[in-house]
């Protein structure tokens, strides 16, 4: 009888909770331009659909960050802990999702693990919820590793104009830059520390999604030619994917689409949240 | 007045680790010491920079064949790929599935890797001949070959992962398959290096590196020979280390440990170069068995500074292994990192 009213005590403290709670959902790009720092760039990187999706019609109250693609985690840390923590209280968020795609992933990881980095980092770090991580490059991608055996300082003259110096963050995410990060910045790989909140991982396994646009070629050649074990999207391996967290699913979506509601339906699974 | 003195000192120890965390692996979670290289890098492809208009490619006969170009202006490429057996694919013809050699064309954006804007072409070759394939170009590009099926891998790394400064770099590479002989090259920095091959396994070693930026460095490896059936190859591969700022070194007979009341107080000395704020990371082991962990930002100042750090351990183990580390954190890199017994 004793323990029925405790329970029913607990219960009714975490509906309590659950009723103050304000949930929220953000949105963490990956690599590529500066230009993504643009918020209607970033907005265009999901695409409407897979933002409309997730937060069932726009009901859910959402952030979408914005950040210069081009940087390392902890400089694209420091702007997405801006933008959370003034979004968060400006709105009384308290109960976050976070959803990432690519090298997102690996931006938040970076929040989590290094909470005394940045005095932003706790604050958010207590109101997220868990964090759901599509194909993010855990233990790095093979296909950032080419771009670093395409440029660098072996090539002269014309060919630096051609492929240009590989910039922070496609070095940020070489299989070689995540052996080193998981090893001495970076938890909740094998034999570190636990990260403070859940990452569930979300796999790409497909390449082929769209035969009719020429775009999958592109990840159909770098796959072939990074030579990527496994499984993967064009341009994460499935190994390095699921390196972090809880395997929640995978996806045949394409590198590509897999940040997209499109080719699979991800941003409906995604709202399954709430 | 005096009371709020002893009160505030009283504090003082507490607030001087505020800002610590610590935690506790999960039970069996396995003590994991930092790899002395990343995973090495697994290459079947080769990379050509192609000036004169055109270059022979070869090609093991055991798979398919993908010949990726860019040009140089990001143009729209018009190669011609003339096969061993003398089939041409010229620069309008797309070929098709039956010939199995087909021609592709995307942007080069959607690689998402930082190539200039503009058209790639792709060759897809299904099954090649053990022989050299010659590509045209109408102008200079990057050529790009890659067998995807071939058991004839390059496999290179380079240790240290984290290399200290003046601490000498070894290069290592690996041919897989039917590779009887080869000439590995290595070229990191601006120095280009020949690497030895003894029981397999191709090295070199620079002792130290003057000129090297702090920082992550990329080296690329190129290895070129032939199978024992006379057929050639060609491999491109890379490796990565960060070069250490040495900006600051933990003093490695420095470190103590006390442990009372189920906590174990870490003292260690760093040796400050370059002021700022670091982090003490402390991983307390057993056995291969992951036990706790702890770490606090410092803000170290030029010169000797002490560390203290502590870390609440319920294990009753007696031989412990202490992994202390000191991190860069304005500039990231590991400052220091030493192994201590503590029994």
């Amino acid at each position: 009888m004793r323990i029925k009213r405790i329970v029913l005590f607990l219960a009714l403290i975490l509906l309590a909770a659950a009723a103050h709670a304000k949930t929220g959902v953000v949105f963490i790009h990956g690599k590529g331009g500066t230009d993504l720092a643009n918020p209607s760039v970033a907005r265009a990187y999901w695409g409407e659909d897979m933002i409309r999706a997730t937060t069932k019609g726009f009901t859910i109250p959402y952030l979408i960050c914005s950040y210069d693609g081009t940087q390392y985690m902890w400089v694209a840390g420091g702007v997405v802990a801006g933008q959370i923590y003034n979004w968060m209280n400006a709105n009384a968020i308290d109960d976050i999702v976070i959803e990432t795609h690519s090298f997102g992933g690996v931006v938040i990881r970076w929040i989590l693990s290094n909470p005394t980095y940045d005095s932003r980092y706790q604050p958010i770090i207590n109101r997220i919820r868990w964090v759901n991580s599509i194909a993010p490059p855990n233990k790095g991608s093979e296909a950032a590793n080419l771009a670093g055996t395409l440029s660098g300082s072996w090539l002269t003259g014309w060919m630096i104009d051609l492929v240009g110096q590989n910039n922070d963050s496609t070095r940020n995410c070489s299989t070689s830059s995540m052996s080193y990060y998981n090893q001495y910045y970076l938890k909740g790989t094998s034999g570190r520390p636990a990260l403070p909140k859940t990452i569930y991982n979300i796999a790409g396994t497909g390449l082929w999604n769209d035969f009719v646009h020429s775009e999958d070629y592109g990840l159909a050649t770098l796959s072939g030619i990074a030579g990527m074990p496994g499984e993967d999207d064009g341009m994460v391996s499935q190994y390095s994917a699921q390196a972090v967290g809880v395997v929640w699913f995978t996806t045949l979506a394409n590198h590509h689409h897999n940040r997209r509601n499109d080719y699979r339906k991800i941003g409906d699974s995604l709202a399954t949240d709430f | 007045m005096k009371r709020t003195v002893i009160f505030a000192l009283l504090l003082l120890p507490c607030s001087l680790f505020a800002a610590d965390l610590t935690g506790t692996f999960a039970p069996g979670e396995r003590y994991e010491a930092p790899a002395d290289h990343a995973p090495a890098n697994v290459s079947r492809m080769f990379v050509r920079a192609v000036t004169n208009g055109s270059v022979d490619l070869p090609a093991g006969g055991d798979g398919g064949m993908i010949v990726w170009t860019i040009n140089r202006d990001g143009s729209r490429p018009g190669a011609r790929l003339t096969t061993p057996t003398g089939d041409v694919l010229r620069p309008n013809d797309n070929g098709s599935v039956e010939r199995g050699l087909r021609r592709f064309r995307f942007d080069t954006r959607e690689t998402g890797l930082d190539l200039p804007q503009g058209t790639s072409e792709v060759f897809h070759v299904a099954r090649t001949q053990a022989a050299s394939y010659r590509l045209e170009l109408d102008q200079p590009a990057l050529v790009v070959v890659a067998e995807p099926d071939s058991p004839i891998a390059l496999e290179t790394w380079a240790t240290p992962l984290s290399r200290q400064p003046g601490e000498p770099v070894t290069l290592f590479a690996r041919l897989t398959g039917d590779a009887a002989s080869a000439r590995v090259t290595a070229r990191i920095a601006d120095a280009t290096v020949d690497l030895v091959e003894r029981d397999g396994v191709y090295t070199a070693t620079l002792p130290d590196l003057p000129n090297l930026k702090a920082g992550l460095q990329q080296v690329r490896f190129d290895a070129d020979g032939e199978t024992a059936a006379g057929v050639r190859f060609a491999r491109s591969g890379s490796a990565e280390f960060v070069a250490e700022r040495g900006a600051a070194r933990l003093v490695t007979n420095s470190i103590r440990t006390s442990r009372e009341n189920g906590v174990l107080r870490v003292t260690a000395s760093a040796d400050v170069v370059m002021p700022g704020a670091y982090r003490f990371d402390v991983i307390v082991a057993s056995g291969e068995s992951a036990l706790a962990w702890g770490e606090g930002v410092r803000q170290l100042t030029r010169g000797t500074n002490e560390l203290v750090l502590e870390i609440p351990l319920t294990s009753a183990a007696g031989n412990l292994q202490l992994d202390v580390r000191l991190l860069g954190l304005d500039a990231i890199g590991v400052a220091g990192r030493v192994m201590v017994d503590v029994r």
